[in-house]
């Protein structure tokens, strides 16, 4: 009787926890992504992880991804660098082309050029 | 109607047609200046931007610079370019001085070549009296650099079924007193095309 009472409390609240936990992760997927401005064919580069940290009074960033397709993606990307009020910092960077062969994880790393920069955003412009 | 004042009319049209501003046709596009340059495998803007961002920011994070409490003053040699092609380097160390000097770490003495220009200027406002003695720069107040900066670039080009060139620029932070490379860091390009 007892264990029917426990197992009873039991479900709703490992439901809740996971339903919390997705809603956790799902959260912190978009404000990964909102860090993104994607143009042209780049769904399958999925980000994965994302690091920004103050180094020697510049912001260093490291965006991790993974490309979710089975063929290799040829893309651009660059960083842009903002002040807290969401303005550029300095001059746009030029577009980096790079690949990765499909499954490949791989890191994008970003310094800002002045300590201005206290925020940013990455632009990944996909094509072939 | 006069002929006279039908050919004026149109004089003035044709006259303030010719005077206004932007006009539009012809072959002429402007394009993204900081997009990716493909048209050859040959040295390119792409990989000068490429290049200068990414050895400045290696030099931003090298200890020495980055945990200075002063502004670090250090003096940019030319590139010297062992290349087979013909690559203006003073694009890469003006990109390079640009990204370093904004970075608010690192100031730059006057180079080698603009050193004529420098002992000019204080010749001129020292010894012409010209200028009221107040105002002039004195002599003997130049700050000499703590650090050189050189860099190089060298290619290895490779002709089979494709074009395989492969680019790697190479700079050296030298402490000047002491005639020791500090920090070293390169920067590698790889471009394949048909041939």
């Amino acid at each position: 009787m007892q264990r029917k009472f426990f197992i009873r409390r039991l479900i709703p609240a490992i439901t809740l926890f996971s339903f919390s936990l997705y809603s956790h992760l799902v959260a912190a997927q978009q404000t990964k992504e909102s860090k993104i401005r994607r143009s042209g064919s780049t769904n399958a580069l999925k980000i994965t992880d994302l690091i920004a940290v103050k180094r020697n009074n510049l912001l260093t960033v490291q965006a991790s991804f993974i490309n979710e397709s089975s063929s290799r993606i040829q893309y651009n990307y660059r960083f842009k660098w903002l002040d807290d009020s969401g303005i550029k910092v300095s001059d746009d960077e030029v577009w980096k082309p790079q690949s990765a062969f499909g499954g490949q994880t791989f890191e994008l790393t970003g310094v800002a050029p002045t300590p201005m920069a206290t925020d940013f955003v990455i632009e990944l412009n996909g094509f072939g | 109607m006069s002929k006279l004042k039908i050919i004026s009319i149109l004089s003035v049209l044709t006259l303030s047609a010719c005077a206004t501003g932007p006009r539009y046709g012809g072959n002429v596009q402007y394009g993204d200046e900081k997009g990716v340059e493909q048209v050859t495998n040959e040295f390119g803007s792409t990989d000068i931007g490429m290049i200068a961002e990414s050895m400045s920011s290696k030099m931003l994070q090298f200890p020495v610079i980055a945990n200075s409490k002063t502004v670090v003053r250090m003096k940019l040699d030319p590139v010297k370019n062992a290349t087979s092609e013909y690559i203006n380097t003073k694009i890469i160390t003006d990109k390079i001085r640009k990204v370093l000097i904004n970075s608010g770490k690192v100031e730059f003495a006057v180079g080698d070549d603009g050193m004529q220009s420098q002992t000019n200027d204080l010749r001129t406002q020292n010894q012409t009296g010209l200028y009221d003695s107040k105002t002039t720069a004195k002599v003997g107040k130049m700050e000499a650099a703590k650090y050189r900066v050189e860099g190089s670039i060298s290619s290895i080009v490779k002709r089979g079924e494709v074009k395989d060139v492969w680019y790697t620029f190479s700079l050296n932070l030298i402490d000047v007193q002491r005639g020791v490379i500090v920090w070293t860091d390169d920067k590698d390009i790889r471009k394949t095309s048909g041939r």
